[in-house]
């Protein structure tokens, strides 16, 4: 009796924790949908509304009928895209290198990974700068691509490495008495049983780009590269009052793809997040 | 066709850990050969080389007449089933079978025909559309070796595919792959620490320790004529007796001087040993197995027994049998008697064993000392 109370009371406390959590997480988001869909003009109003007073979709025409909204739109999907592919690729390899095979210089390889992640990243801003200056890429697609997938390397070699640890080796080895070459191995049997790490680093790739406001602001001068977050906050501020019904519209289309991404993909990212732990 | 042959095979690890020392073995074809002894004694390891999964340090490898030492795996003629299984757990069972054939460009209804066969032997028919995940371990490790039956290898290799299986299955396991193996007709090599598994499905059975091959024979002879205590002990559950004991003269005969006065005889071919090699007065140890105990007062043995007297410690009660638990001297000893005996817990009891049974080994060399 005593230990099925004590039950009740600690599933209270957790699901009253989990409940404030998601408030916390959910009042913000609610705010910025409140703001987009109502005629409200003040981000900072008194005011908390539980519901749009006077709904309008009026915030969102205007976003998406911005003459440079689809240049914005299609710059920011090449960066992440772009991003997300080179690295992925880049990434895969390495980490099935430095799961499989031994080398000289493995450790010291692995742990400049996680030093690379220590370091802020502001501190490459600078040195990024020159390179890509010394490299006549500026305002290049590459450039953007380049810098953003070193930034991701480091996450995406470990996630996926931590996970093809987990793939036991007899598997590959029967593969090579069934006759498959090493490449074949690689494409036949661990890229397919990698998928659900794969798809989870590559929705984390492609958000940091996406969502990315800091790094395009320094790096892109030529208006026509702008990605969506800048533009659209560019275009927003340029308000005499900074238009936050615009604002906030602009967020939600951008934020879309992203929720859909994972909404698609939630049952990989579960797995993806948790199996790399366990020995199956 | 399916010869098999190791001369001199060396293994050396990066490390210096010398995991096989000079093995040598000629495996004749459709022999059933079974790799055993304690963990660590380099059995998966010798395994895996044959299958050209880890490198020959040094020696040399056929397999038929071809030196296959540089030779890939696949072009080995050999299949191989793991202790985890090792099924491709993204493709369906039929896919896990027909993987090797597809790399190998069969064409596709001989393929399924090849699977659907292997599958029918196997009892698997129903299973060929599932994913490994959804099935049981016994189910697994019948894809397992369907996957590698499809492959017509020239050569089986094991390793200790049943160790993952409850108690019930290993046993039912045993015999699939005993009939199996008489139903391919192919040679099978089997790894396993388990030594009722070499017992029952070996035609002849290669006991390591530490790298070092120590007896290559049939089960029968391993038994009956181990070539040292490590065999002996390893070979027969529950494990062989040793009693230290002490050849003396006695009217003309050698017998062995137990420590509490008792006097064994012995075999007129085991004196002739013992005075070969100059054994007399001179202390060698004594293996008895417990089967070969018998519990005096339900088994008298008409001549040529010795009989020792004890007392019961602990007995265990398995069923047609007992094991009664005493002390020969100071050793810690078994006997496996017929459960029908009378003979009880903390009971004094007489031991009687036919002296043909008996085993004596040097007691430095711990080699026996056979006639
Ligand atoms: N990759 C390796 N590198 C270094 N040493 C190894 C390696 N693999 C095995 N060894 C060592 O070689 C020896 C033999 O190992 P092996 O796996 O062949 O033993 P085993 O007889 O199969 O044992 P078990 O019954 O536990 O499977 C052991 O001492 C082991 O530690
Ligand atoms: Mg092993």
């Amino acid at each position: 009796m005593k230990g099925k109370t004590k039950e009740r009371v600690s599933y209270f406390f957790t699901h009253l924790f989990l409940i404030i959590v998601c408030l916390l997480t959910f009042i913000p988001i609610w705010w910025v949908l409140l703001t987009a869909f109502d005629k409200r003009v003040s981000l900072v109003s008194t005011e908390f509304l539980i519901y749009p007073r006077n709904p309008t979709v009026d915030n969102f025409i205007q976003v998406l009928s911005h003459p440079s909204f689809v240049t914005w739109l299609k710059n920011s999907f090449i960066f992440a895209a772009g991003t997300t592919i080179f690295s992925l690729t880049l990434a895969t390899l390495s980490a099935y290198a430095y799961s499989r095979f031994d080398f000289p210089g493995k450790k010291a390889g692995l742990a400049s990974y996680v030093i690379y992640m220590m370091l802020p990243t502001t501190a490459a801003l600078v040195p990024q700068l020159l390179i890509v200056k010394y490299l006549g890429i500026k305002n290049s697609y590459l450039s953007l691509i380049l810098i953003w997938s070193a930034a991701n390397m480091a996450f995406a070699v470990w996630n996926l490495k931590g996970y093809f640890d987990t793939i036991p080796k007899s598997i590959e080895e029967a593969a090579i008495i069934d006759g498959a070459s090493k490449f074949q191995v690689f494409t036949m049997i661990m890229l397919p049983l990698a998928k659900p790490a794969l798809a989870i680093t590559a929705i984390f790739i492609f958000t940091a780009p996406w969502t990315d406001y800091a790094t395009s602001y320094l790096f892109l001068t030529d208006a026509s590269k702008y990605t969506l977050a800048q533009g659209l906050f560019g275009w927003a501020a340029d308000f005499k009052t900074v238009s936050w019904g615009v604002f906030c519209a602009g967020s939600i289309i951008m934020a879309l793809p992203l929720t859909v991404l994972y909404l698609v993909f939630q049952k990989y990212i579960i797995n993806g997040l948790t199996v790399g732990g366990v020995k199956g | 066709m399916a010869k098999l042959l190791l001369k001199n095979i060396n293994k050396v690890y990066a490390g210096g850990v010398k995991a096989v020392d000079n093995f040598n073995l000629e495996v004749e074809d459709r022999e059933f050969i079974v790799l055993v002894g304690p963990s660590g004694c380099g059995k998966s390891t010798t395994l895996r080389m044959i299958a050209g999964l880890e490198e020959i340090s040094s020696g040399e490898l056929y397999i038929g007449d071809r030196l296959v030492n540089d030779v890939a795996p696949k072009d080995r003629d050999i299949a191989m089933v793991f202790q985890n299984y090792a099924l491709y757990p993204h493709m369906s069972v039929f896919e896990n079978m027909a993987f090797g054939l597809k790399l190998k460009k069969v064409p596709k209804d001989e393929i399924e025909k090849k699977v659907k066969e292997a599958a029918e032997i196997l009892g698997i028919e129903h299973l060929l559309d599932r994913k490994p995940k959804a099935l049981s371990g016994g189910q697994r490790q019948r894809v397992a070796l369907g996957r590698a039956m499809v492959r017509e290898p020239k050569v089986f290799l094991m390793d200790e595919p049943l160790s993952n299986l409850d108690a019930k299955l290993r046993v039912q396991m045993r015999t699939e792959i005993s009939k199996l193996h008489q139903r391919l007709k192919t040679t099978f090599i089997y790894v396993t620490h388990d030594q009722t598994e070499a017992m029952t499905m070996g035609t002849r059975i290669v006991v390591m320790k530490d790298g070092v091959i120590q007896q290559v024979d049939t089960p029968k002879n391993l038994y009956d004529n181990p070539v040292n205590m490590f065999v002996a002990g390893f070979i027969g559950s529950p494990q062989i007796n040793f009693i230290d004991v002490t050849v003396v003269e006695d009217e003309g005969n050698l017998v062995l001087l137990m420590k509490n006065g008792t006097k064994l005889k012995v075999s007129d071919k085991h004196q002739r040993a013992l005075r070969e090699g100059k054994y007399l007065n001179k202390t060698v140890v004594l293996g008895i197995r417990p089967e070969h105990l018998h519990d005096a007062s339900i088994d008298a043995l008409s001549s040529n027994f010795n009989s020792i007297k004890t007392k019961v410690e602990v007995t265990e009660l398995m069923g047609a049998e007992i094991y009664l638990h005493v002390k020969i001297d100071t050793a810690p000893s078994i006997a496996r008697v017929n459960s029908k005996t009378e003979t009880k817990l903390f009971d004094d009891v007489t031991l009687h064993f036919h002296y043909d049974k008996m085993l004596l080994f040097d007691k430095d060399t711990e080699r026996a000392i056979s006639f």
